[in-house]
C-alpha cells in the first residue's frame, strides 16, 4: 500500500517500537535537538549529526518513500542556500573571502534543515497518532497544549481524506478532462474546499464542547510500564545530546 | 404523571435577526424512559432542537434537562448526562483509535483505563462492531463511522440519549440490530430520523416538526406518515 506523508504515524517498523511510546517521543525530542545543537562547521560536528540520524533512521526504520520524499523536500527547501554565496560576507570574491567559510553557512542550514526533518520523519513514523497522546500525557507538557496539539494531528488526518474526496468528485466532474470546463471547475476547488473546512471546524468546535475534550487534564487510555531498554534508549539519547552540547560549547571556547 | 426528565418551554432559535426562526414556540417534555421520534423534511428544525437542548445553539424560551435547567453554568453538567450523537459522525470522533474514542467518555466520568477499555469494547461488540476497537478511525466507512459515534453515545449507559439520524447509513441488519439496542435501553430518547420504519420499531411516540414548529405529537405513526406522504420512500427502507 502507498504511503502518503501525512498517513506515516505508527508506519515505521524498526526496534523502537517495542519502547513505550514516551521513550520513543523523548528519545526523538534529544535526537532533533542534538541535531540541530551540533555546530555544522567542524567535522567532528558533522559526522556527529550524520550519526545520530543514521542511528534513529535504523531504530525506527520509516517507509522508504517517505523517506525518500522527506529528502527530496528538505533538499528542495534548504539547497537554494547555496545560490546565495556571492551575497555572503565570506563570499570568495571578497577581499580575504574563501570558499570555505562561505560554504559553511549554506551547510550549516542544509545539514540542520535536513537532519531535523529526516529525525522528526523518523519520530513520527515510530508512534501511531494514538501512541502519540499516551507520550504527550507523560510529558510536562499543558494539557490543553496536548489536546490542541493531537486535535491538529487528527483533524489534519481527517481534512487530508476530505480533501482527496473532494478531489475525487472534482475528477469526476470534468477537473480532469481540460479545457475551460477543467479550469472551471479546479477555480471553484478554494470556494468550495474553504467553506467546507470552516463549517466542520465548527461543528468539531460543536462536538468537542458536547463531550468535553480537553476540559479535564488528559487521561492515559493505557497503563505503561517504563523498562530497562526505555532506560537505556533514553540514556543513548541522553548522551548524544549531551555529546551534541558539549562539542558546540567546545567550538565556542 | 411521570415527571419530565426532558422539558422544551416556548423554546425559539433564530440564526440570524432577519431570519425566519428555525424553531418557533417549541413546548414538550419526555418522561424518563420514554422514547421520542422527531419526524420532519429537511430543515424543519430537527437538529436545531436536538443541538438546543444541550446548549449548542443560543435559544429563547426554557430547557430543562434532568432537573437542570439550562443555562451557560449548567451546560456542562447536562452535557454530562446526556449521550449525543450528530448527524456528521465522522464530526463527533476526536480520537484517531476507535477504541480510545469510546472509550474517552468513561475515563471522563472517571473509570480507569481497565474499565474504560473494558467499556468501550463492550459498546462496540453490541453494535456488532467489537472487531474495530484497533483500528483507525479514518480507515473507516460512514455506516462503520456512525457505529463507532453510537458506541461512544452509549458507552457510558447514559439516562437521556438525543440521536440525530442514528440509522443513516447503516445496512438494513445494522438498523435492525441498532433498534434492538435502542428498545432494550432504559434511557429517556429523542430520535431525530425521516426513517419512519426505524422510528416505529424503537419509538412510542411521534413529534412532528414543520418550519419550525410542532406540526403532530401522539403515538399514531400512520399520521405522521400522511402528513409528509413519506410513504412510496419509506417503501424503500423496508
Amino acid at each position: 500500500m502507498r504511503t502518503s506523508l501525512h498517513d506515516i504515524w505508527g508506519r515505521g517498523r524498526g526496534p523502537v517500537r517495542r519502547l513505550s511510546p514516551h521513550t520513543r517521543l523523548n528519545a526523538g525530542i534529544a535526537a532533533f535537538a542534538a541535531c540541530i545543537i551540533a555546530p555544522a562547521a567542524t567535522v567532528a560536528g558533522s559526522l556527529g549529526v550524520a550519526a545520530v540520524v543514521a542511528i534513529w533512521l535504523a531504530a525506527c526504520r520509516p517507509p522508504f518513500r517517505v523517506l525518500r520524499i522527506a529528502g527530496a523536500l528538505g533538499l528542495v527547501l534548504f539547497l537554494p542556500y547555496f545560490l546565495l554565496l556571492p551575497l555572503l560576507p565570506d563570499a570568495p570574491s571578497d577581499p580575504g573571502g574563501s570558499w570555505r567559510q562561505a560554504l559553511l553557512v549554506p551547510w550549516a542550514v542544509l545539514l540542520h534543515g535536513m537532519s531535523g526533518m529526516l529525525v522528526s520523519v523518523a519520530t513520527v513514523a515510530s508512534l501511531s497518532a494514538s501512541e502519540l497522546r499516551e507520550a504527550l500525557v507523560r510529558l510536562p507538557v499543558p494539557g490543553v497544549v496536548s489536546a490542541i496539539l493531537l486535535q491538529i494531528v487528527h483533524q489534519a488526518a481527517t481534512l487530508f481524506y476530505e480533501t482527496k474526496r473532494v478531489a475525487a468528485a472534482m475528477a469526476v466532474r470534468g477537473a480532469s478532462s481540460g479545457g475551460v470546463a477543467g479550469w472551471r471547475v479546479l477555480s471553484s476547488l478554494p470556494r468550495v474546499w474553504l467553506p467546507r473546512v470552516v463549517e466542520r471546524a465548527e461543528r468539531v468546535t460543536a462536538a468537542m464542547e458536547l463531550r468535553g475534550y480537553g476540559e479535564d487534564e488528559l487521561r492515559s487510555f493505557q497503563r505503561s510500564k517504563t523498562g530497562l531498554a526505555d532506560c537505556a534508549a533514553l540514556v543513548a539519547a541522553a548522551g548524544a545530546l549531551a555529546a551534541s552540547i558539549a562539542l558546540r560549547l567546545w567550538c565556542v571556547a | 404523571m411521570t415527571t419530565p426528565i426532558i422539558e422544551f418551554l416556548e423554546v425559539s432559535v433564530r440564526y440570524e435577526p432577519d431570519e425566519q426562526p428555525t424553531l418557533a414556540d417549541v413546548t414538550f417534555s419526555v418522561a424518563a424512559g420514554e422514547r421520542v421520534a422527531l419526524i420532519g423534511l429537511n430543515g424543519s428544525g430537527k437538529t436545531t432542537l436536538l443541538m438546543a437542548a444541550v446548549g449548542l445553539v443560543p435559544h429563547r424560551g426554557g430547557i430543562v434537562v434532568d432537573g437542570i435547567p439550562l443555562g451557560r453554568r449548567t451546560a456542562a453538567r447536562i452535557r454530562d448526562r446526556v449521550g449525543f450523537l450528530f448527524n456528521v459522525p465522522e464530526d463527533q470522533l476526536l480520537f484517531p483509535r476507535v477504541a480510545d474514542d469510546v472509550a474517552f467518555g468513561l475515563l471522563r466520568r472517571g473509570a480507569s483505563p481497565e474499565e474504560a477499555r473494558a467499556g468501550a469494547q463492550r459498546a462496540l461488540e453490541s453494535l456488532g462492531i467489537g472487531d474495530l476497537a484497533v483500528s483507525p478511525v479514518h480507515h473507516l466507512s460512514h455506516g462503520q463511522k456512525q457505529r463507532v459515534a453510537l458506541a461512544g453515545a452509549l458507552a457510558a449507559q447514559p439516562s437521556i440519549l438525543l440521536l440525530d439520524e442514528p440509522s443513516a447509513g447503516l445496512d438494513p441488519p445494522g438498523k435492525r440490530a441498532l433498534a434492538r439496542l435502542l428498545s432494550a435501553r432504559d434511557a429517556a430518547m429523542i430520535i431525530a430520523t425521516h426513517d419512519l420504519e426505524f422510528a416505529r420499531r424503537v419509538c412510542s411516540r411521534y413529534l412532528v416538526l414543520r418550519d419550525g414548529r410542532i406540526a403532530l405529537t401522539g403515538n399514531d405513526i400512520d399520521a405522521a406518515r400522511s402528513l409528509f406522504r413519506l410513504d412510496d420512500e419509506d417503501e424503500d427502507v423496508r
